[in-house]
């Protein structure tokens, strides 16, 4: 952790970091959670030794490469490979293979990815399944140096151990080292896994979004923005799938009370929902 | 006067908790936040022991849900739970710090922000540093912050790191806190 | 509108001016008196002068910086309180939807195919649905045996008692008499050992009680009892008065 936790940013400095993105960008980060999105800040304000909030607006609006590192680095990436195991199991064992039933093809959309550990592990899981053919693969993600950062494969060593050890409860075939590769001491994954992917920049507003998809993944991203924006990205995400198609967010997430309009809960422990 | 009760701890403070929830008063007006180190992959169980015993509701919450008066909340597991304004949670997939999610330092730092002087802090027996840190947040900004007696404690590390850190208001033994408890609402008005 | 940094930078130049200043004017006075051109009174009153201006618009000076900080510290509060409130009002919305949408809820209350579930099944279904959309803490469903006339506990949510919840006729115990009266009961804040002899819930922490009939043409053929911390509003009343009328017509289908 290369970040002091004693590092705060006032919020008035806050709103004005927020307001020069807004007018030099058009990126409106106003319905980002507030604790959550500062504490990102704050991180990223160290990182790059600009502590002196002038400093950083500054360099923001001058410097436009600064600028989509700054975007790469506030998103939060996912924890590892394998997140909550029993997940995968389901959808390997009842989720995918009731969709397949229904149809020969399948459109998976991992929306806001980061670090790729979603994709690469449905691309794992559809590789050990023998599904790579039946099932196109869409993410979103932010910007083109996330995107290169994704197919890069590079994966962060701290992550390794955790996710060799959901792999090993989602009783996968083999060993997850099997898709990785030590390479001058950093962990990169197979991007052969990932060829078949189709990437896109996702514009801030979300009016690129894929059509047609019978599952979004959709984990644990959707705790970084407000009620008002999560109920706003839902409704695109009920847009974009065919009717019975299917939505999976995180554990502790749930599409809320305003969006229960769109989508039924089917599995409550894997947080799992149907478009209505 | 306090709006908020803040705890935290790792090994060996499982059955202190339940203990305090058991003494708590069934009516208290504010929420009790308990961030404690867990195993990753164990869902459900943890909630259902801390309930067995308590006067009050014990959940997890989930994100963005409203903070409520008479509760305990749960951080739950590989999850950063944050205290965000306006009463609501914040959780987070953020990276471990002190090598743990949830991190009580985290926890503790967003709580004292959000509750400022009205908070009070609690750190238990646990087995690394997460937590002092963040009591000491809790203590700048003129909350109660209370210690588990480390001669009390199953494991010393967290109390003792806690103490080193910040001159606390009480250090405390497990029997001290439980009274502190029971005289809650008598004394917070 | 100057910028604190500015402001700041601002009154360091002019302090580091005033003290080359003042440096200046004390050596020019000390090369005059070395000179003979000055008498020393007239000196020292000038020195005085000089280290009096200076001292003055040094505390001048730390009260800007004090009050500038001030008005950072208090623009930095209220932005907080704002962004709480804004916060909270998200809250407030979907607390106002909530009030509206009765058909709804009731729709997300009752399980689809009811048949299929069975009688114990569906009842815990009904219940544990409500929980999802209140505060529920403890629930039992009772059915009327058609043969004997009493009302059986068939469902039950988060019911941890060792005894099992008592069965009773219309008139008997408090949800016997919601039976007999056909009518709503919602008693709030029962001290506790009232509570737990006239219920069936046992050695129950909740204070508040709704009891609810449901009826068919014939009388009353179920009852739930639902125990909160919170007491149930105005509102969700209505809602299951709704939904008991629903359950009137389903209730007999199932088996």
């Amino acid at each position: 952790m290369d970040y002091s936790l004693d590092f705060e940013i006032g919020i008035v400095d806050f709103r004005n970091i927020i307001k020069v993105i807004k007018d030099t960008y058009d990126y409106d980060f106003t319905d980002y959670s507030l604790i959550s999105l500062k504490r990102r800040f704050e991180q990223v304000i160290q990182l790059h030794n600009l502590k002196h909030i002038d400093l950083l607006i500054d360099r923001l609006r001058e410097d436009k490469l600064f600028f989509q590192t700054f975007l790469q680095e506030i998103a939060v990436e996912s924890t590892e490979m394998f997140r909550d195991p029993s997940l995968w199991r389901y959808m390997r064992d009842e989720l995918l293979p009731s969709m397949l039933n229904e149809s020969s093809k399948l459109k998976i959309w991992i929306p806001m990815c980061v670090s790729g550990d979603e994709l690469f592990t449905l691309a794992i899981l559809l590789k050990e399944q023998g599904l790579m053919n039946q099932v196109d693969i869409v993410t979103t993600c932010l910007n083109e140096l996330i995107i290169s950062h994704i197919k890069s494969g590079i994966f962060k060593n701290y992550k390794i151990e955790v996710s060799e050890d959901n792999f090993a409860r989602y009783q996968g075939k083999g060993k997850l080292s099997d898709y990785y590769q030590r390479i001058n001491d950093q962990s990169v994954r197979d991007s052969s896994l990932i060829k078949n992917v189709e990437f896109i920049k996702q514009n801030i507003n979300f009016d690129n979004s894929p059509q047609d998809i019978k599952l979004i993944l959709c984990r644990n991203q959707l705790i970084y923005f407000t009620q008002n924006l999560h109920d706003k990205v839902l409704k695109v995400f009920s847009d974009s799938l065919r009717t019975g198609g299917h939505l999976i967010l995180g554990v502790k997430e749930q599409v809320g009370l305003i969006s229960s309009k769109y989508f039924r809960l089917i599995n409550e422990t894997e947080s799992t929902y149907k478009k209505i | 006067m306090y709006k908020a009760i803040m705890i935290g701890g790792s090994a060996g403070s499982f059955q202190v908790v339940a203990n305090i929830l058991g003494v708590i008063p069934r009516d208290i007006e504010i929420p009790v936040f308990l961030c404690l180190h867990r195993l990753k992959h164990v869902r459900s169980g943890f909630v259902e022991a801390l309930s067995l015993k308590s006067n009050i509701p014990v959940v997890e919450p989930f994100d963005k849900e409203p903070i409520k008066a008479g509760r305990a909340y749960l951080a739950p597991a590989n999850y950063h739970m944050f205290i965000e304004l306006g009463n609501r949670f914040a959780l987070s997939t953020e990276e471990p710090v002190n090598h743990s999610r949830p991190s009580i330092d985290l926890t503790f730092i967003t709580a004292a922000q959000a509750y400022r002087n009205k908070l009070i802090g609690i750190i238990l027996s646990g087995a690394n540093r997460d937590g002092s840190f963040g009591l000491k947040k809790i203590s700048e900004f003129g909350g109660l912050t209370i210690v588990q007696d480390p001669k009390d404690c199953e494991v010393k590390t967290m109390t003792e790191a806690a103490l080193q850190l910040t001159k606390v208001d009480h250090v405390f033994t497990v029997d001290k806190i439980l009274d502190y408890f029971r005289q809650f609402k008598f004394t917070n008005t | 509108m100057i910028s604190l940094k500015n402001y700041k930078i601002l009154s360091y130049v002019l302090l580091v001016l005033v003290a080359i200043i003042t440096v200046a004017i004390t050596n020019l006075l000390l090369n005059l008196i070395i000179s003979g051109k000055l008498s020393e009174f007239a000196i020292i009153y000038v020195i005085v002068n000089l280290l009096i201006n200076f001292t003055m618009f040094f505390l001048v000076f730390r009260i800007i910086h004090n009050l500038i900080e001030k008005d950072a510290e208090l623009k930095e509060a209220l932005e907080r309180e704002q962004a709480s409130k804004e916060i909270m009002e998200e809250n407030v919305e979907s607390e106002e939807i909530k009030k509206i949408d009765i058909e709804e809820l009731i729709q997300q209350i009752i399980p689809p195919s009811p048949q299929n579930l069975g009688m114990e099944k569906f009842t815990e279904k009904i219940l544990s649905n409500i929980a999802k959309i209140s505060e529920l803490v403890q629930g039992i469903f009772y059915v009327k045996n058609k043969e004997n006339g009493e009302f059986e506990p068939v469902g039950k949510f988060a019911y941890f008692s060792n005894q099992p919840p008592k069965v009773f006729v219309e008139g008997e115990t408090l949800p016997g008499q919601v039976a007999k009266d056909k009518k709503i009961l919602n008693i709030n804040n029962i001290p506790t050992d009232y509570f737990t002899v006239v219920s069936g819930l046992g050695n129950g922490l909740p204070r508040n009680l709704l009891i609810v009939p449901i009826l068919d043409k014939e009388g009353t053929i179920a009852v739930f009892e639902l125990a909160t911390f919170k007491a149930y509003d105005k509102d969700f009343e209505k809602l299951f008065e709704k939904l008991a009328v629903l359950l009137g017509k389903i209730i007999n289908k199932i088996k």
